[in-house]
């Protein structure tokens, strides 16, 4: 196959915003592991019920943003309740903890059949964002576009509430030493719950995003995604946001460049890219190495 | 004077290890009471059991007359007591402002201290905006004191601020810390018996997590069989009679002598507390 300038662009792009989707997703996680030290194998069920709540309002209002909204609160919501009701009681107990996000995993990967059923739903694309523009002169689906746009906005906002907010300089504390954080007088207990929501509420406007890239929504969809995201979190280092976005960004392109020429080995490469951080940086691109014991 | 801080009976365990089986102490308001005993002793342990980071599993904490057992740190800390822990635990990827900040209880309490933080450790207002990692060892030590300071406390907890630090460092920091210690009650665990002899009024020796001795510093300082007994520090270490803790500048400057023995680190010190307790693992 001969490969044109416009393949590789579109390419590319496609990457970035499949990079984003990783990002929306392996963020919240590594914050996440980053302040709680927990490891939440239910992150991916928040995205698809993401997914999910923005295609019920979608179809019901034919309001994307709405859409938007809706999923992410719902995202916020469901972060707050499975937070307060189980998470906080395991705190410290890792094996307890992967038993506990495990069950929740299924649990809420169960109850999405039960309301909406096994099968896969289309998920259409909001009629502003259909069609193609050009980026650098070569044809790209405005959805996606949008995405990258979305994806941009999200990292911005990010680091704004990170480096410009108390609740950022604490969570910025918080990952570096949770018990100092608290014996300074910080109710740690309740930036635990907004930090797991604020996690919640990403990986569920991920979701969202999602259903138009993938015109469908189904119900292993965050399961899916979430392996890519724990490497991605691995890459970038535990509880750094940037390293999130740098490490989304390289499976991204990954992904999409060689599931692209090399199908068969794309998979492998992401494992390749996490064996060779591990190696080299145990504590990930961007995470710190006072952290890794 | 009342006492401020009353531990009574203090049990706490480890994991699976009794570590403390019976602390008892009390902290007079406005005094500086020093808490002494060999490595592994349960030093450390006792302070991270009254900030509640060590669970108390008998016995009582009251702090004014209120039970701290059972709460957690930050209600703890809220209570008015700042914690400069062994480590120091300053956040090292955030600048010196930022790791003050953190400690902010109220909106514009660091504004309100800032003076008199400032004042008291000028590196700090100098290295303000630089990330805490690269601080100097004691400059770190200034920036964990320097943060229990932000808010109001009525208590501070200070676990071995001269741990690895220059002569000349430890020098100045005693200053400072004399200084801190006219405006605010202070529990103070010091392995340098020079310092803890100038700063003290009251001592607590636990050995193998017990209280095994409480009294005024100034005997302690005038009982070199006491000080053998329960410190290891050679009988050369007592001051001569009449040399009581405030016997200062003197004592600034003994660093070099066999006090020193007494410094972290030197093989001397090693040797002087090779105790059954001294033996145990220290975690790091
Ligand atoms: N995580 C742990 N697991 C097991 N034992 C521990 C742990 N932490 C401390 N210990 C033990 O508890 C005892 C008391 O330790 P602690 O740190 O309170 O002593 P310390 O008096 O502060 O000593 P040092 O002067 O060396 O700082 C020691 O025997 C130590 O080995
Ligand atoms: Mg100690």
């Amino acid at each position: 196959m001969e490969i044109t300038l416009p393949l590789l662009v579109n390419l590319v792009l496609n990457g970035l915003v499949l990079g984003t989707l990783y990002f929306l997703l392996a963020s919240g996680l590594s914050l996440i592991f980053g302040v709680m030290s927990v490891l939440n194998l239910a992150h991916g069920a928040f995205f698809m019920w993401g997914a999910y709540t923005g295609l019920a309002v979608l179809l019901a209002t034919g309001n994307f943003w709405l859409a938007l909204a809706a999923g992410a609160a719902a995202g916020a919501v469901l972060g707050v309740v499975v937070e307060r009701t189980t998470v906080r009681f395991l705190y410290g107990k890792h094996l307890q903890q992967i038993l506990l996000t495990l069950g929740l995993m299924l649990v809420l990967g169960e109850l999405v059949q039960v309301i909406w059923g096994p099968q896969l739903h289309g998920f259409p694309v909001p009629a502003f964002a259909r069609g193609t523009v050009f980026i650098l002169d070569y044809p790209f689906a405005r959805y996606r576009a949008y995405v990258l746009g979305a994806g941009a906005a999200v990292l911005v906002l990010l680091f704004l509430l990170l480096h410009r907010t108390k609740l950022g300089l604490i969570v910025r504390a918080g990952v570096e030493n949770p018990d100092m954080v608290q014996a300074l007088g910080v109710n740690v207990s309740r930036v635990f719950t907004q930090v797991f929501a604020l996690g919640a509420a990403l990986a569920a406007l991920g979701g969202v995003l999602a259903g138009p890239f993938f015109r469908t929504a189904w119900p292993q969809m965050g399961n899916d995604l979430q392996l890519y995201a724990f490497i991605v979190v691995v890459i970038g280092g535990l509880g750094s946001v940037t390293g999130a976005a740098v490490g989304s960004l390289l499976v991204g392109l990954g992904e999409a460049l060689m599931g692209f020429f090399y199908p068969e080995v794309a998979m492998a490469v992401n494992f390749g890219l996490m064996a060779l951080v591990l190696l080299i940086r145990p504590w990930g691109l961007l995470g710190s190495e006072a952290d890794h014991h | 004077m009342s006492s401020l801080l009353e531990v009574q009976g203090l049990q706490a365990w480890i994991g699976r290890f009794h570590i403390l089986q019976g602390v008892d102490l009390s902290v007079r308001e406005g005094e500086t009471t020093v808490l002494l005993g060999r490595n592994g002793a349960g030093k450390t342990t006792t302070l991270r059991a009254i900030m509640g980071l060590v669970a108390v599993r008998g016995g009582s904490v009251r702090l004014g007359g209120q039970e701290l057992a059972g709460k957690r740190p930050y209600t703890i800390a809220q209570l008015g007591i700042g914690y400069v822990p062994e480590d120091r635990g300053i956040f090292r990827f955030l600048t010196v402002e930022e790791n003050l900040r953190v400690a902010e209880r109220s909106r514009g309490a660091l504004k309100r201290r800032e003076e008199l933080i400032f004042g008291l450790f000028p590196d700090l207002a100098r290295f303000r905006q630089r990330k805490a990692g690269y601080l100097s060892g004691g400059q770190q030590q200034m920036l964990a004191i320097a943060r229990a300071l932000v808010n109001d406390n009525r208590l501070l907890l200070i676990d071995e601020p001269t741990k690895g630090l220059a002569p000349i460092v430890v020098q100045h920091l005693t200053q400072t810390l004399a200084e801190i210690a006219k405006h605010v009650t202070v529990l103070l665990v010091e392995q340098n018996f020079a310092m803890a002899a100038r700063l003290g009024q009251a001592c607590v020796i636990v050995d193998d997590g017990r209280t095994v001795h409480r009294g005024s510093m100034n005997a302690l300082v005038n009982d070199p069989g006491l000080q053998q007994r329960y410190l290891g520090v050679g009988a050369q270490q007592g001051s001569p009679a009449g040399e009581g803790p405030q016997a200062s500048p003197a004592g600034g400057s003994q660093h070099g002598s066999p006090a020193g023995g007494s410094q972290h680190g030197s093989p001397a010190g090693g040797s002087q507390h090779g105790s059954p307790a001294g033996g145990r693992q220290q975690a790091s």
